[in-house]
């Protein structure tokens, strides 16, 4: 892993975050928004997965667990919200 | 144990000890527990939640949000410069994300201590239990972290990792990235999702 990678997905984590900051606070209560934030926390949480915690590369394995956990954790959110729509 | 010095070839263990693997999944796996039933709870109580959540102060979720993941990427180049056998560096980069997590829990602090002169605690309501419990237990792993951190910094000072043998800072390391790796689900659910 190149400390410039790092530094690129550093700033790119750092930018994810102000938009969901912008999107809760301009978007208010609205499906689009909630979905919008999500799918940012699932870039965010894939970027830290694979480039910091640099587990890019390793045996499968040892990443399905991680990967699977955060698909896991984004059903458990997504499908209660999605159930408080109807 | 020495770690493999080639940091990019195809590896089949994750960096760092793996015992601190088994107790990574654990965690996760008690954070997954804990953001699913947040998220039943605010299903069976909308309302509550979506009021109650506007009380709580985004700024702070935002601001602690980029202090965890500045953190995770000084520990990253901490990781980075030991490889590449700057120890020096490689100490400064952990005092820094150090510094990050102090960052982090005097934000919640101000956050905890606006909330409970307000006469908020976790018997106030239903959000506020869910709140108060799942953001104070991960304050808590915040602050494992930072000891763990510290340690991993003392021994970097004293030259106690080398390109060839650095599995210690990688454990650290992997922990605090779990730490941070939670609280980016964690924030999105508690301040952004209405």
């Amino acid at each position: 892993m190149s400390t410039r990678r790092l530094d690129i997905v550093w700033l790119g984590l750092m930018a994810a975050t102000a938009l969901t900051w912008t999107i809760g606070r301009n978007c208010g209560a609205s499906p689009l928004a909630a979905s919008a934030a999500l799918a940012i926390a699932a870039l965010k949480a894939w970027a830290i997965i694979e480039d910091f915690m640099a587990l890019r590369g390793v045996a499968f394995a040892w990443r399905a667990p991680v990967l699977g956990w955060l698909l896991a954790a984004l059903a458990a959110i997504l499908l209660p919200y999605w159930l408080g729509l109807r | 144990m020495t770690a493999p010095a080639v940091p990019d070839a195809r590896q089949p263990y994750p960096p760092g000890d793996l015992a601190i693997w088994v107790f990574i999944l654990a965690e996760l796996a008690v954070f997954l527990v804990l953001f699913a039933a947040y998220a039943f709870a605010r299903l069976k109580h909308l309302a509550l939640f979506n009021e109650m959540q506007l009380t709580l102060d985004s700024r702070a979720g935002m601001l602690n949000t980029l202090l965890l993941i500045t953190g995770s990427w000084c520990v990253a180049r901490a990781v980075a410069a030991i490889r590449a056998s700057r120890a020096r560096i490689s100490a400064r980069w952990l005092m820094a994300a150090i510094l990050t997590g102090i960052g982090f829990l005097i934000v919640k602090a101000f956050e905890y201590g606006a909330k409970f002169s307000a006469g908020i605690d976790l018997e106030t309501n239903l959000f506020y239990t869910f709140y108060l419990s799942l953001t104070m237990f991960h304050a808590m792993h915040v602050a494992l972290g930072m000891v763990i951190l510290a340690f991993v910094w003392h021994k970097a000072r004293r030259g106690g990792y080398s390109a060839a043998d650095h599995r210690g800072m990688e454990t650290g390391a992997s922990y605090w990235h779990m730490v941070d790796l939670v609280w980016v689900v964690l924030f999105p659910l508690v301040y952004v999702l209405r």
